[in-house]
């Protein structure tokens, strides 16, 4: 009788491990409420049928990286490039330095300029007040490059996330926003208008500021994000980049709905190592000073 | 709404403990669930802690009438008025009156709420950072006088204690470190959830835990209740706009309608009556700021906001209408509960004070202590979240006979505050 409820008990443990998925913490490395923040709840939801996932959103890119040197399993956790800027720039908590092989996912997004009530050529002849998101000096200095290539009367002013920069648009506190092409959709869906973005594309719809004035790299400014797979192998890497794509084109999936299908934030597959390493080192001395 | 009931059936239990045990209000009754409520949805929070702070205004009552204990403080005019009641008809009276008021009180803001919808949505469009940066103000400017267990001057320095704690670590808006001593782990800061535990979970438990309770079996007996809906509607409009008193909340809502209730010559039945009805209307308005802006108004709803956010959720207006839906729904049950403990089920509700209270206090100690271990263990930081609660033991012993909550408050604010004060100086200067 023992013997087979023994066996029992162990057939029903090799079966359960069997089956059990992998555990995978997913850190968030962004603020509680910004588009990282987002980004990560959905895909936590959307990995759930693959892993057993462990969500932490601690708050903040320094809390994020003193956890991460305790987990000791996989863990998926984004770094943006502003978090990198500021760091390197020396007034950060911390730097991280992204391999390509680690790297499952890479997105940019250019900013934009929008206002509810003003429009583009009122934001180079008068005095304006431009809202944005932190951190702080990176993202001020685009907002003053405009003075220095244009003239523009510019204040820029900081917001805790892109949430309340757009409440602060809406409730006309502030005359511009500086947020990122997602946002600008919503605030172009509440009644408002996006001009100028904080690029070099010639073939935007709206007019890329570092066409104005080539000589003035703070013209060219974005979130370059990347999703970096953490304590795995290359196999499970290159399982959970799969899984993380395929999630990305599921039209059922939290992330499909969050990208809009990819048509609001640009996210690049198929990039090389040394593409990768380029286009992240180029986006990081872009907001550097 | 199945995900709800879990939560809500939490939430009605913590009501329980929070109305029923002196000294464990709705602040430490969170901490006391926060194993389980970290790992709960931003909805299922709103839920559990609707449910909570609703259940523990009926139960409150009870202990308050029956052995002049006040359960949560704003059943102190309950207390003072249970002294005047002189046989076992008015117990059943108050008792039975408190508990019809409540739901009453409860129902008629929702209601006045739902009839406000589109107003109270509209308002937010003038919520800027001057706005937001004055309420703050306030609700802190309030803490120094209303907490009268304290000195002013006290209070103010609690005040100060809490933001200076709160800015130890990397400080994003002016990206310093402060008092990090380039020690990696402080530039986190220190941990919510052991501060507000050795701070003010520890200093509440020690302060009550000398309490006796006399128990005695509820000698009531029925008798006719008189309820008039229409003074009843005036006292849930005066606990509607208590419970919009920053810090006080629903402390304000029942002082409120007791002083008006005494200047009418009223009976003693009938000013108890009137508190417990405007005491639970306020349960309810002082959600209002915190789920329409964001803004919490006592210090259990700041760390219910911390909580919802650190899901990545943000309590604003584009999520205050699918919020109010579920919450009302909510709550026309939590009330009909809450009826049914605070009336036919109260003989057995004061049961619990058979319970030896003292060994109850020793648990919610432990209780304490198992929290901050399995909270850093969460979050993979153990031995910090330990270093942090040791370290901050000095300073509750320091404050232990202080009410703490001012000091608590300053702290769970401190980056919300400094967030618009940058603005503002940017802003306007």
């Amino acid at each position: 009788m023992k013997k087979i409820i023994l066996t029992l008990i162990f057939s029903c443990l090799f079966v359960a491990n069997s089956f059990a998925k992998e555990s995978l913490t997913i850190l968030n490395a962004g603020s509680k409420t910004g588009s990282f923040a987002m980004q990560m709840t959905a895909v936590s939801k959307d990995l759930q049928e693959y892993y057993n996932i462990d969500l932490k959103i601690p708050g903040d890119y320094c809390t994020a990286v003193q956890m991460l040197k305790s987990i000791k399993g996989p863990v998926l956790m984004p770094w943006a490039n502003d978090f990198e800027a500021v760091g390197r720039d020396g007034s950060g908590c911390a730097t991280f330095e992204v391999k390509p092989e680690q790297v499952v996912r890479y997105d940019s997004t250019v900013m934009c300029l929008c206002s509810m009530k003003h429009d583009a050529d009122s934001l180079m002849k008068n005095k304006h007040t431009v809202g944005h998101t932190t951190p702080v000096k990176p993202f001020s200095r685009a907002v003053m490059a405009l003075e220095k290539s244009f003239g523009a009367k510019v204040k820029p002013i900081a917001y805790d996330g892109s949430g309340a920069t757009k409440t602060g648009l809406y409730n006309g506190e502030i005359d511009y926003a500086l947020v990122s092409i997602k946002h600008g959709r919503d605030i172009i869906r509440n009644g408002g208008s996006c001009f100028y973005e904080y690029s070099a594309n010639n073939d935007s719809e709206l007019v890329a500021l570092a066409t104005m004035d080539p000589s003035n790299t703070l013209l060219i400014a974005g979130y370059d994000a990347v999703w970096l797979a953490l304590n795995m192998t290359d196999n499970e890497v290159a399982t959970l980049r799969a899984t993380i794509k395929e999630v990305h084109m599921d039209s059922s999936s939290a992330m499909f709905e969050y990208t809009q299908g990819g048509k609001v934030l640009n996210v690049m597959w198929d990039l090389t190592p040394s593409q990768i390493t380029t286009q992240w080192e180029t986006s990081v001395k872009n907001l550097q000073e | 709404m199945l995900e709800l009931i879990n939560p809500a059936i939490i939430g009605i239990l913590a009501g329980l403990i929070s109305g029923c045990i002196p000294g464990i209000g709705n602040f430490a009754a969170l901490l006391i669930i926060f194993p389980y409520l970290i790992h709960l949805e931003p909805l299922q929070i709103i839920i559990l802690y609707t449910a909570l702070t609703t259940i523990s205004q009926y139960i409150g009552s009870i202990p308050a009438i029956t052995f002049g204990i006040p359960g949560e403080s704003s059943s102190v005019p309950a207390v003072i008025e249970s002294r005047n009641l002189k046989n076992p008809q008015q117990i059943y009276q108050a008792i039975v009156g408190s508990a019809i008021g409540s739901t009453f009180g409860g129902l008629v803001v929702l209601v006045l709420t739902w009839l406000l919808l589109d107003w109270l949505i509209y308002t937010v469009h003038f919520f800027n950072t001057l706005v937001q940066f004055s309420l703050y103000c306030i609700v802190l400017g309030a803490m120094v006088f209303i907490f009268k267990e304290n000195k002013y001057w006290v209070n103010i320095l609690l005040i100060l204690t809490g933001f200076a704690i709160g800015l130890i670590g990397y400080e994003k808006w002016t990206q310093t470190k402060i008092l990090t001593f380039e020690n990696h782990l402080l530039y986190q800061g220190f941990p919510m959830i052991v501060v507000v535990i050795v701070l003010l979970g520890l200093p509440e438990v020690l302060k009550n835990y000398s309490t006796k309770v006399n128990y005695k079996t509820l000698d009531y007996k029925p008798s006719k209740v008189n309820f008039n809906w229409i003074t009843s509607s005036w006292y849930s409009l005066l606990g509607f706009i208590g419970g919009l008193a920053p810090g006080l909340t629903t402390t304000m809502s029942s002082q409120l309608a007791w002083v008006d209730a005494k200047s009418r010559n009223t009976t003693p039945v009938q000013r108890i009556v009137a508190s417990e009805t405007a005491n639970n209307a306020g349960a309810f308005s002082h959600l209002l700021p915190l789920l329409l802006l964001g803004i919490p108004l006592a210090g259990s709803e700041a760390l219910v906001l911390g909580l919802v956010e650190a899901k990545g959720f943000r309590l604003d207006t584009t999520s205050f209408n699918d919020i109010f839906v579920v919450v009302g729904i909510s709550l026309v049950f939590l009330n009909i509960v809450g009826l049914c403990l605070a009336w036919p089920l109260a003989k057995h509700i004061i049961k619990l004070f058979q319970l030896n209270i003292k060994l109850m206090y020793t648990s919610i100690l432990i209780g304490f202590v198992a929290v901050i271990v399995w909270v850093g263990y969460l979050n993979y930081q153990t031995f910090y979240y330990v270093l942090v609660a040791l370290a901050l033991l000095p300073v509750a012993f320091i404050i232990r006979k202080l009410d703490t909550m001012p000091l608590i408050f300053a702290f769970l604010v401190h980056d919300r505050i400094i967030d618009a004060a940058n603005r503002l100086i940017s802003l306007y200067w």
